[in-house]
């Protein structure tokens, strides 16, 4: 049981995603006590001056309620929403260090498909935790997440009669928001959780290349007593930090936002950060829509339903790919450093340079209003960028790879454990034959 | 409506500013006896926990320093560690004292942060004592953070000091932890076998075997076929007859193009709109009269210089006077379509930047919108108040299939 971990700050980046998570149940606990998800019509009479008297829905009263008459309710509220964003970067830069380690080989390509499934859930979940407050903003967002979900083919109006209960936002929208946010969707990430980390303990972890680290060997600290302590102690920052950013850092003002107005939207606004490349997506895309026969597919189909679709369909079978195409299909436990893989480095870096074209064109206005320039000229240099930045940065990346791979043969330093790993696998499958 | 944040800005200024001044002083005071409190907390369990170990590492004999020691080995070796065993013999118990000091061997250097864990001089008294003494530290600064955090809920509860109390408390305790990891427990590298994960090969065949054998044990297999086909197609339409009770469908009413003829033109408080009210080159957001403040209803009538006008020919007498009237919801993304710039007759929406000409029947002219906004017909009654001639050109809202 006492299993061997091995050190590396690059190894907590999981860790960091599974404590937001239980740092999200805990304080989504406590503000599901005091949240309601009825839309009727209250009048405002709390202790925020600014809005009494105001017309609103009973669930936006209730998070106001709760941000400014439940002692440290506010504090609470702000920690579950930085804990979300915190979840969601750890998952993302945990897959880039899955990615660019090769760590997704076999055996763990398994793990890799539940994680990126965990990261479609937290998306999702990330959603419907900031459409509920019943605000302006997220109002506004979830217009468009009707429009998107609309924009469907065949299925669309069916999916929006689902989810949102009729054809625009309706009273119960949030109820079923309010359902899927803290019942089915934290249930999927559990069970997803548990089998991602049983996978780990059976598989064990990886290690980076170094000295006695092979394919049939892992080395680091032993779990009990000095990696558990470390482990729990990381907890405890990751509260901290979250703690600290929640007493801090405002975020989500609901009451500067005002209550949901269905004859209002405001300029600039802009959804949680990690659906900014689709926000940057819808902005870019020409205004093409197509027309078949008496259907139609809508123009926000394309840049809000089939380019996500593609991204993650390109992560999900990214792992099977390689080994189709490489015919690898042997076990490794020792990571490759970037360097050590060039191509697969060139087109990690090069989508994240298309991804991060998107996310700036997905506040376009705001740098419009910023450098005082017109959003159509900014859309056009960013369309010129979003198709000629990835392949230049591909390029320059494997460059720089393959480069400091050849340094690295060529000087006297001993052969890279990589190569090690390799014969020894090399002998083991020629034992059970190459399938 | 836009302005709901700017119409809350005045009195948002007055409330929580007399609300400041009264809620200084107490801050104020809260802080102070917050420190006082943090600082006495410290030093007790620093004199209570680490007094010892803090007395060792101070009395001279340890002055060297962990980095001294670790870049010097050979001069370090001598005295603290000497004095360390015997100091570790004797209280041993009070240290519980795990990891005696060993004689490593020859160390193998890696270059990599992890050396330090092969450094001689890890498992010494002396620093134990060093990692003992930064352990009661944090610890000492985790209590104080957590007293604050009781403090601080019980006499008011700053959201912002909570924060900041519990992150020094959780961080203190936290980083407790990992030093104790660091400077107390033996991170030695321990390297492990990993247990052979079973070949496809090997696996597949035990599993379908042992499924084989399990299976031919089944006697009437067709029994079975009829029994479960209809199970599962009976469980299937129980289940997803079931969504039917989460509403309509939505269909018919994606269709409808919401006004009829005949209707008024009312605005949000429940007046009709006159052909006098508006100048040329104002706006003014209208609803059926029956469905007053109704999201898809909406409408914005626009009044502009007729003669510019050019409407398709079947919609010329659909603007009495100069007043179009077009569904506010965009047609990309279903927001509203909130802006009229007067200079250059364009509707904007304000979430992705679609533009509409209001003078050419609302078509897109810049943006991702792709169909126009749908058109409503006007005529203007006996009284001189707009009345709507139909229904919208088109469905208003975002696209979908089957859309016309």
């Amino acid at each position: 049981m006492n299993h061997v971990f091995p050190d590396h700050w690059s190894f907590m980046l999981g860790e960091v995603a599974l404590y937001s998570f239980i740092i999200l149940v805990i304080t989504g606990t406590f503000l599901a006590m005091f949240y309601n998800s009825s839309s009727a019509q209250v009048t405002y009479r709390g202790s925020y001056h600014a809005l009494d008297g105001v017309k609103m829905s009973a669930a936006y009263e209730s998070v106001m309620h709760l941000s400014f008459d439940v002692p440290a309710g506010l504090l609470i509220r702000q920690m579950h929403h930085w804990a979300a964003l915190i979840f969601i970067a750890a998952i993302l830069v945990h897959l880039a260090r899955i990615f660019f380690t090769a760590a997704y080989r076999r055996p763990r390509e398994i793990n890799w498909l539940i994680g990126v499934t965990l990261l479609l859930t937290a998306f999702g979940n990330g959603f419907f935790g900031y459409s509920i407050a019943g605000d302006l903003l997220s109002g506004a967002g979830l217009r468009v997440a009707y429009a998107i979900l609309l924009s469907v083919p065949v299925v669309g109006p069916w999916l929006t009669f689902l989810f949102l209960g009729g054809t625009v936002p309706t009273s119960v929208t949030l109820p079923r928001f309010y359902s899927f946010h803290i019942f089915l969707v934290p249930a999927v990430i559990s069970i997803l959780l548990a089998f991602h980390v049983g996978i780990i303990w059976r598989q064990f972890h990886t290690n980076y290349p170094g000295p006695r680290r092979t394919d049939k060997t892992i080395v680091g600290s032993r779990l009990w007593p000095s990696y558990a302590a470390k482990s729990v102690g990381l907890f405890f920052i990751v509260f901290a930090l979250v703690a600290m950013l929640g007493g801090l850092v405002q975020i989500d003002p609901i009451w500067v936002y005002g209550p949901y107005d269905p004859i209002a939207s405001t300029p600039g606004a802009q959804p949680d950060w990690y659906f900014g490349w689709i926000e940057g997506a819808m902005r870019l895309f020409p205004a093409i829509n197509l027309h078949l026969g008496h259907y139609l597919i809508p123009e926000v189909f394309f840049p809000a339903v089939l380019l996500p679709a593609l991204v993650f369909a390109a992560l999900y079978v990214y792992p099977f790919v390689e080994q189709s195409i490489c015919f690898d299909r042997k076990y490794h436990n020792v990571l490759r450093l970037p360097y050590q893989q060039p191509l697969n480095t060139a087109i990690g870096c090069g989508f994240f340079v298309f991804l991060a074209v998107l996310f700036v064109a997905g506040g376009d206005d705001v740098i419009a209003v910023a450098i005082g320039g017109s959003v159509a000229a900014i859309r056009a240099i960013l369309r010129l960028l979003l198709f000629t930045a990835p392949p230049v940065a591909a390029v320059l990346v494997y460059m720089l790879c393959a480069g400091t791979r050849r340094r690295h043969t060529a000087s006297h330093s001993p052969a890279p454990p990589e190569d090690v790993a390799v014969q020894e696998e090399t002998v083991r499958s020629g034992n059970e034959g190459v399938r | 409506m836009t302005e709901n944040g700017e119409q809350n800005d005045a009195p948002q200024e007055s409330g929580p500013a007399t609300d400041r001044n009264e809620r200084n002083p107490k801050l104020i005071g809260q802080l102070i006896v917050l420190a006082v409190l943090g600082w006495e907390l410290c030093k007790e369990v620093c004199k209570l926990v680490g007094r010892r170990a803090a007395a060792k590492v101070f009395a001279g004999s340890a002055v060297v320093s962990r980095e001294t020691a670790a870049a010097y080995p050979e001069t370090a070796v001598e005295h603290p560690v000497e004095h360390s065993v015997e100091h570790s013999v004797e209280h041993s118990v009070e240290h519980s004292v795990e990891h005696p000091v060993e004689h490593p061997g020859p160390a193998e250097k890696t270059g990599r942060a992890a050396d330090r864990n092969l450094d001689p001089q890890r498992d010494t008294a002396t620093h134990q004592q060093w990692g003992m003494l930064l352990v009661a530290c944090a610890s000492a600064i985790a209590f104080a953070g957590g007293a604050g955090f009781l403090f601080i809920y019980w006499t008011g509860g700053n959201n912002l000091l909570l924060g900041v109390t519990l992150a020094v408390s959780f961080g203190a305790l936290g980083s407790a932890l990992v030093l104790y990891s660091h400077w107390l427990m033996s991170s030695k590298e321990a390297t492990e076998p990993r247990e052979e994960l079973p070949t496809d090969t090997s696996e597949r065949e035990d599993f379908a075997e042992n499924f084989q054998d399990s299976e031919e044990e089944i006697h009437r297999r067709s029994l079975l076929k009829w029994i479960g086909v209809p199970a599962v197609g009976m469980i299937a339409a129980m289940v997803v007859s079931l969504f039917r009770s989460l509403g309509k469908p939505p269909d018919p009413s994606l269709f409808t193009t919401v006004w009829k003829r005949g209707q008024r033109l009312m605005t949000l408080d429940g007046r009709p709109v006159n052909v006098n009210a508006l100048e040329p080159g104002s706006t003014a957001i209208v609803f059926p009269e029956d469905s007053i403040g109704d999201e898809k209803a909406q409408t914005v009538v626009i009044r502009v210089n007729a003669q510019f006008l050019q409407l398709p020919k079947e919609r010329t007498n659909w603007a009495p006077m100069g007043y179009v009237a077009y569904s506010r919801v965009c047609t990309h993304a279903g927001c509203d379509v909130g802006l009229f710039e007067k200079t250059t007759n364009l509707l904007m929406c304000p979430c992705h930047q679609s533009t509409f000409d209001v003078l050419k029947a609302a078509q897109p002219t810049s943006g991702p919108a792709a169909r126009p906004l749908p058109q409503l017909p006007l005529y203007a009654d006996a009284d001189g108040n707009l009345r709507a001639g139909g229904g919208f050109s088109e469905p208003p809202g975002p696209g979908f299939w089957g859309m016309p």
